[in-house]
């Protein structure tokens, strides 16, 4: 089977077909990927195109050292982020927003915290759902280090070349995004359970 | 961003580290592992999404748009100045024969350019025709795999007749109903292969329009290409010989601009040639329509040049290619 970077090249050569294969091959994740990011079925559809559009435009000047993937996602994101900002909704202020006191980092600690851990299989439509909320309200920081980690499954190398940031960065962002998460994941669960649902 | 960001809250160095452990694949502690293993786990769920019908298609169709923009785009000419100052004779001499000159260059490069740009907007026309005809071509091959090498076909109407109506026509669906030859290829549409814009020229229509699903047809209007006849006792396959025509551009016998002469190629391209697509799934273009087994012709059935049909022949051996309209 060809590679990526292969089907990139024989495309910018002028064979057709080959984007559609890139376009299969990635549709399930890039699609998910987008959709959380702008947490929008049309406005992720729009996005999708619009990506490969882009491929399509710079696959002749791709270069052949990188690795198609990190690229493909560098582009959505790109893509994801501007759309954000022009529609205003840009959560930028979630980075500053402190969960502690002001001025001061609080620390989670997963396993001596109260915090529940969710079960390793989530099924639940309730439960899925609080995590889409999570996600949605989470600072786009976090939220795209988080699913290019756990969704992509990406290396911390991949993922600095993806975001276009050092390594260290992407490895604080990470351990911090997990942090909000549990901590807002934890915090649907006390609400519910204050309600008399089902903790999450 | 810098690596000195402020962050409102992180994880403890353990936690951090089995998270760290976790992306980059090595063994962590057990229990902050299994923890950290349940988040991720929560976040996959969060993010899991099934693909909108017809992604594919609507990303290709966008590409194509996006090709298409940039073979057409069109140079406008630079506008002259209109200064109305009045200048001495002379000048105004010297002025209006630069003027002449300049509009028989202007003519000129227009007697040059006009032809050229329209062969460049032919040539766009024929390069998203062949790229759509590609993506067709590709769901053909997708359909025949997951049904054991068969062709897309639709029940054999009650009537038989694989004739496209005239404009007004609407078919009705169904066994007991009448539609054309061209319904054989809704099975590619209705299960997902590809999207009903598919079925027609970018190099006929605007483009953009879709089919009109309820109608069981492809309405005359908006049909770009003639299929293989799959109403005739022995339906072809994709063989992946490429001598096996299965489609190609309109057959130019039939419909509201029909010529007389076999050996016309389709209007598709204004009679300069035709695409067609093979069992192999390739396609190629050509510039003449006997290209079938032993360069027969695939506008016909048979070899009698037959020129007034009623829409129940049908072909005696698949090796006659017969591109119904």
């Amino acid at each position: 089977m060809l590679t990526d970077e292969q089907l990139l090249m024989d495309y910018g050569r002028g064979r057709g077909d080959a984007l559609a294969e890139l376009i299969r091959r990635y549709q399930q994740e890039l699609y998910a990927f987008l959709h959380r990011y702008v947490n929008d079925q049309n406005v992720a559809e729009d996005l999708f195109q619009e990506t490969f559009v882009q491929v399509h435009r710079s696959a002749a000047r791709f270069d052949t050292e990188r690795r198609f993937r990190p690229w493909l996602f560098t582009i959505a994101a790109n893509k994801a982020r501007d759309h954000l900002r022009v529609a205003g909704r840009r959560h930028t202020q979630s980075l500053d927003q402190t969960m502690g006191k002001e001025g001061e980092t609080g620390l989670v600690d997963l396993l001596a915290s109260d915090v529940p851990t969710p079960p390793m299989e989530l099924s639940g439509e309730e439960d899925i759902a609080a995590v889409r909320k999570v996600l949605s309200e989470m600072a786009v920081i976090y939220k795209e280090v988080l699913m290019l980690s756990f969704f992509q499954q990406m290396s911390y190398k991949e993922m600095a070349e993806t975001l276009g940031v050092p390594l260290g960065t992407v490895k604080s962002r990470l351990h911090s995004a997990v942090a909000v998460f549990a901590k807002s994941y934890g915090g649907i669960g006390e609400r519910q359970e204050a309600r008399g649902g089902k903790p999450g | 961003m810098s690596g000195e960001e402020k962050h409102p809250v992180m994880l403890c160095a353990e936690d951090a580290a089995a998270v760290d452990a976790m992306v980059e694949g090595k063994a962590g502690e057990e229990a902050r592992g299994a923890r950290v293993r349940a988040w991720a786990g929560a976040v996959r769920a969060g993010c899991a999404e099934g693909v909108p019908a017809g992604l594919l298609e609507k990303t290709l169709g966008a590409v194509q748009s996006e090709r298409m923009k940039i073979s057409g785009k069109a140079h406008g000419p630079v506008a002259a100045g209109s200064g109305e100052e009045r200048v001495p004779v002379g000048w105004m001499r010297r002025y209006w024969r630069e003027a002449s000159a300049g509009l028989v260059a202007a003519c000129i490069l227009a007697a040059v350019m006009v032809p050229m740009i329209q062969t460049a907007r032919l040539s766009a026309q024929r390069e998203a025709c062949a790229g759509n005809l590609g993506l067709v071509s590709n769901a053909l091959g997708m359909y025949a795999a997951d049904f054991s090498g068969a062709l897309p076909s639709v029940a054999v109407p009650a009537d038989g007749n694989w004739m496209p109506r005239g404009p007004g026509y609407r078919p009705t669906s169904g066994v007991a109903g009448s539609y054309s030859n061209a319904a054989n290829l809704l099975p590619l549409v209705n299960a997902s292969y590809m999207g009903s814009e598919r079925l027609m020229c970018p190099g006929r229509t605007s483009g953009g329009t879709k089919v009109d699903l309820s109608l069981g047809d492809v309405p005359e209007e908006v049909r770009g290409y003639s299929y293989v006849n799959m109403f005739g006792a022995e339906r072809p396959r994709m063989d992946g010989k490429r001598s096996t025509i299965i489609l190609a551009d309109r057959n130019p016998l039939f419909g509201s601009k029909a010529v007389e002469d076999p050996a016309a190629n389709s209007w598709n391209h204004q009679l300069r040639g035709n695409y067609v697509v093979r069992g192999d799934k390739s396609v190629s273009w050509e510039t003449t329509p006997n290209v079938g087994v032993g360069g027969d012709n695939i506008w016909t059935i048979g070899v009698e040049r037959k020129r007034v049909y009623t829409g129940t022949e049908t072909v005696r051996s698949l090796a006659d290619s017969f591109l119904a309209p």
